[in-house]
């Protein structure tokens, strides 16, 4: 089975006169895995909500494949959805958790059995079924989530923030687990983060938001490789990008004191962003100095400051420890660079 | 901790021997008192740390001489009105300010809210005329619209609706029942729940009104049960609305049946074991429930969070 | 007590805190709130207008009509000297008794709180009383302090005349603040014990490293922490012990001796059902509300001077 398309026309959502979202034309294609990305406030959580049918739409339209939704209650839109903090009933077993809305969908007694028996056993929850939640680990909770969104077999699967409240070894397995949840059940999947490690490991494509609108929709690499403005420059990538205020002169681009930075040619002011891993220590290149490193292990993490002080994050794969005040010089790789407008942030 | 709290620990002991000692002493007397017989009593002369035999007897002519059993089972089918409409009612409204969205949330909830800041003692002047006509704002409706005039033409009379509630347990019990307090209680409550609940079970395909009977009241059974209990023994202690409200004994609560009791003999030594017997009887009930069910009360009332 | 709002106002933001008001519907919420808006209507706000009303009409007992007076009733009334002794006895009372019984409560509070053996069982005992009906309690309470059969009555054949409640104002005001009391220990009890055990263990701790010793953090820390909580028993006494009263003088004192113990909502009845003076009573409850309503918004503009974030 795959999933329905999903087709944003327009999308507007207002509470009194505050606009959340400001009108979102977007699709997002069937049986694919989606992230909606952004940081809080961003709408994305408001987005996932008049996808499911639990918030209206102000205006606009929403389709799942061919149909119409933003006037459907969630249960006739065949959407199903996995909750920030789980939301499981707590004084309801497993089995009823699971199996409540084919309860209230009115499935006979032993149907229902079936296919919870199903559910549970695809997201490994068997001999938990007659527990409460309140007597599950995290991550066991998070599975009986799961089941319960999908023992109703939905063409489109939502999760809001369900990986947050797990600790970091849990998230990583249920990553993987999720991933091959939905390449096994084939559902359109709609997951909502501000984690940007789990929209990078878990999107086919990534819609990245901001203020309630898309800055960018696309894969996961291209995000990384190409942001479209300085805001998926910084927001995707740890340590973050980073982004100098410089001058082009034509033939170069150099730093406000005069510094050479790069030999790429353009002209006027502009904002210069280089990943960390793509800056290289050399014998002679940019001369700078050693504020602060870290070492993680497989990589280090240098911060040195630029002649006019700004400061430029390196990552090394050497594990080479610096000492503060202590002098390098460094080049950036070629084809690596990005240029911004500093204005607007977009991409030139 | 490694500190001496010899000092503090002890004085805390005897203040505790001290409170219960005060809180018990009346209950104490009273069941000595009830103990002796009549003529025990008066040759006593008094108070005194006799035990009598003449308990079972005294609890016997209780039972078999005065209309206290009756009114025993008035106070309780009262106090269950009472409990059982305030608790729903309160449940459902809360339900509806909590979780719907509308402009009236905020006016609705000051509106019961306030009925806390007068009881009902205050108003028992006036909610006497009311329960006494409960047709009476139907009657001034009539008049205001000119409906009266109207059927004053049809019918060629003048028709006033009557209605008195008087001496009926739901006349007794809906006055005391309207202090709203188990809204605010109840709204701590639903407030501390995960906010995605009804999200979920909205996804699930459940119709708010099955929110609230599927997840809402099984959640709430603890608030619920404490609310209850607590109301149940606060009608039961109520005394001057009952008192204007039911006239004749058969209508009365226990607790007014004891009032009344109490006021029949000014003359002789007045029969105090009987009496003792009776103030025991009127008030076993309730205390036995705030004994056993206190823990279940507290925790529910969930007083420290206020 | 927190100052809640119904829902969301309609400029909270989609996205802000805990979001309540999550269903639309129009015509369920209205069944839903009806039975409650209906009741309160029916039994409180009419009541509670009525006596507005008729204060300002002379109503004439057994349904003789009645007449617009004007603040005719009011005058009658304030300028009787029977209402301001009752009105002043009532302050005297509000005075004493709640000081009295949230100051025990306090102590046994704090004794309880220790958590030494005998607490447990002392929780329960102490609570009993609320159970107990003001006029239930009267009835016992009057037998205790009979001058010739109560405990005072070997000191009265020693010292005869020294304590009679039927006959010295002062003694019957005293009975009755000691029932009041007793019978409003439990409540003030259970919410400052519940105050005090939702300090955090950790507070005592850090005190404790701090070298502040069991009694000195009572001082420093129990009780500041426990203010909201103090508070909130004041609110609620004095306005029950505007009323709470009437069963134990009903039972014990019928407002006498002389009026001794004829406080506000025991003169109140007796004028509305025994001397049939409607107005007159609707008049004084218009009054006492007013004086009931003005107490508890001064007690909350108090409030924010007690509140803490924890």
């Amino acid at each position: 089975m795959t999933g329905n398309a999903i087709a944003m026309e327009d999308v507007r959502k207002a509470y009194g006169g505050n606009l959340v979202i400001p009108g979102l034309t977007a699709e997002i294609g069937g049986g694919q895995f989606t992230v909606i990305l952004g940081p809080s406030g961003c709408g994305k959580s408001t987005l996932l909500n008049m996808i499911a049918g639990l918030e209206r739409v102000t205006s606009g339209t929403i389709r799942f494949g061919r149909r119409e939704v933003q006037d459907l209650a969630p249960k006739d839109r065949g959407c199903a959805m996995v909750f920030q903090n789980y939301a499981l009933y707590p004084h309801m077993s497993v089995r009823n958790n699971i199996g409540y809305a084919l309860k209230v969908a009115g499935v006979p007694k032993e149907e229902r059995r079936k296919r919870v028996d199903t559910a549970a056993e695809s997201v490994g929850l068997r001999g938990l079924l007659d527990r409460r939640p309140s007597e599950l680990s995290g991550g066991q909770r998070q599975r009986v989530a799961v089941a319960r969104a999908i023992v109703r077999e939905p063409s489109v699967l939502l999760f809001d923030e369900p990986l947050s409240n797990l600790d970091a070894k849990l998230r990583h397995g249920m990553r993987m687990e999720l991933t091959r949840l939905h390449d096994r059940i084939g559902a359109t999947s709609v997951f909502v983060t501000h984690d940007q490690v789990e929209a990078m490991t878990l999107a086919d494509k990534v819609m990245l938001l901001n203020n309630g609108e898309i800055v960018q929709y696309a894969a996961p690499s291209e995000l990384y490789e190409n942001p479209a403005t300085t805001f998926v420059a910084t927001f995707i990538g740890a340590p973050a990008m980073n982004l100098l205020a410089a001058d082009g002169e034509g033939a170069g681009i150099r730093l406000p004191d005069g510094t050479l930075l790069t030999k790429t040619p353009f002209r006027g002011p502009v904002t210069l962003g280089i990943r960390p891993e793509n800056i290289e220590i050399v014998p002679d290149g940019i001369p700078c100095r050693t504020v602060y490193s870290e070492s993680l292990g497989s990589h280090s993490v240098i911060v040195a400051a630029l002649p006019d002080g700004q400061e430029l994050r390196i990552a090394t794969p050497l594990g080479r420890r610096m000492t503060p005040g202590e002098a390098l010089s460094v080049r950036f790789m070629k084809g690596a660079i990005r240029l911004f407008d500093p204005e607007s942030g977009k991409r030139h | 901790m490694v500190e001496d709290t010899r000092g503090i620990d002890r004085t805390a002991f005897a203040i505790l021997i001290i409170g219960v000692a005060f809180i018990l002493a009346p209950i104490v007397i009273a069941f000595l008192t009830a103990s002796l017989s009549y003529e025990e009593f008066v040759s006593a002369g008094g108070i005194g740390l006799n035990v009598g035999s003449s308990f079972l007897d005294n609890m016997r002519r209780i039972v078999t001489e005065t209309q206290l059993p009756g009114q025993l089972w008035n106070s309780i089918v009262i106090s269950l009105l009472v409990a059982g409409i305030k608790c729903a009612f309160a449940f459902t409204a809360t339900f509806a300010l909590v979780f719907y969205e509308s402009r009236w949330n905020w006016i609705i909830f000051s509106l019961t809210i306030a009925t806390v800041m007068l009881p009902l003692e205050l108003l028992v002047i006036t909610t006497y005329q009311i329960v006494a006509n409960v047709a009476m704002p139907l009657n001034w409706l009539m008049q205001i619209t000119g409906l009266a005039w109207l059927a004053e033409e049809v019918v060629g009379a003048r028709h006033e609706f009557r209605l008195s509630l008087l001496d009926t347990y739901i006349g007794v019990a809906l006055p005391i029942a309207t202090s709203s307090t188990s809204v605010f209680i109840y709204r701590q409550f639903f407030l501390s729940l995960p906010k995605d609940l009804p999200r979920a079970a909205a996804m699930d395909g459940a119709s708010p009104f099955r929110f609230m009977i599927d997840i809402l009241l099984p959640l709430s059974w603890t608030p619920l049960v404490a609310t209850f209990m607590f109301w149940f023994i606060g009608g039961w202690t109520q005394y001057l609305w009952p008192l204007v409200a039911a006239a004749t004994p058969d209508a009365q609560p226990a607790v007014v049946g004891l009032a009344k009791l109490a006021n029949t003999e000014p003359d002789r030594i007045p029969d105090v074991p009987l009496l003792m017997a009776g103030a025991l009887f009127v008030s076993f009930i309730p205390v036995v429930l705030i004994g056993v069910m206190q823990r279940q009360i507290v925790r529910g009332l969930n007083l420290s969070e206020k | 007590m927190k100052h809640g709002r119904g829902g969301r106002t309609s400029s909270g933001s989609g996205t802000a805190g805990v979001k309540q008001g999550f269903y639309t519907g129009r015509w369920s919420y209205w069944t839903l709130v009806l039975p409650i808006l209906a009741l309160i209507a029916m039994f409180f706000y009419i009541p509670v207008a009525l006596a507005f009303f008729w204060s300002l009409f002379l109503e004439r007992p057994f349904g003789g009509g009645s007449e617009f007076v004007g603040f005719q009733n009011y005058d009658r009334v304030l300028s009787d000297p029977e209402f301001w002794n009752a009105m002043w006895r009532t302050l005297i009372f509000m005075a004493i008794a709640p000081t009295l019984a949230i100051g025990l409560s306090l102590i046994l509070a704090l004794a309880a709180d220790r958590g030494i053996r005998i607490s447990q069982a002392a929780r329960n005992i102490i609570i009993w009383p609320k159970a107990v009906a003001g006029a239930s309690i009267g009835v016992v309470f009057v037998f205790i302090f009979n001058p010739f059969l109560g405990i005072f009555a070997p000191l009265n054949e020693m010292y005869p005349g020294i304590w009679n409640p039927r006959i010295d104002g002062g003694d019957a005001f005293a009975t009755l603040v000691v029932a009041q009391v007793w019978n409003g220990i439990p409540f003030n009890f259970i919410i400052l014990l519940s105050g005090l055990q939702a300090i955090p263990d950790g507070l005592a701790k850090a005190a404790a490293m701090d070298g502040s010793g069991p009694w000195r953090r009572i001082v420093d820390l129990q009780l500041p922490l426990l203010t909201p909580q103090l508070f909130l028993t004041f609110v609620l006494e004095f306005v029950g012990t505007v009323v709470e009263a009437f069963g134990l003088i009903d039972t014990m004192t019928q407002g006498g001796p002389g009026g001794a113990t004829n406080l506000l909502i025991y003169k109140i009845y007796v004028d509305g059902f025994k001397a049939y003076d409607l107005s007159g009573a609707a008049t004084q409850t218009a009054l006492l509300m007013m004086f009931v309503i003005a107490m508890v918004i001064l007690q909350f503009r108090l409030e924010r001077f007690v509140k803490y974030e924890r």
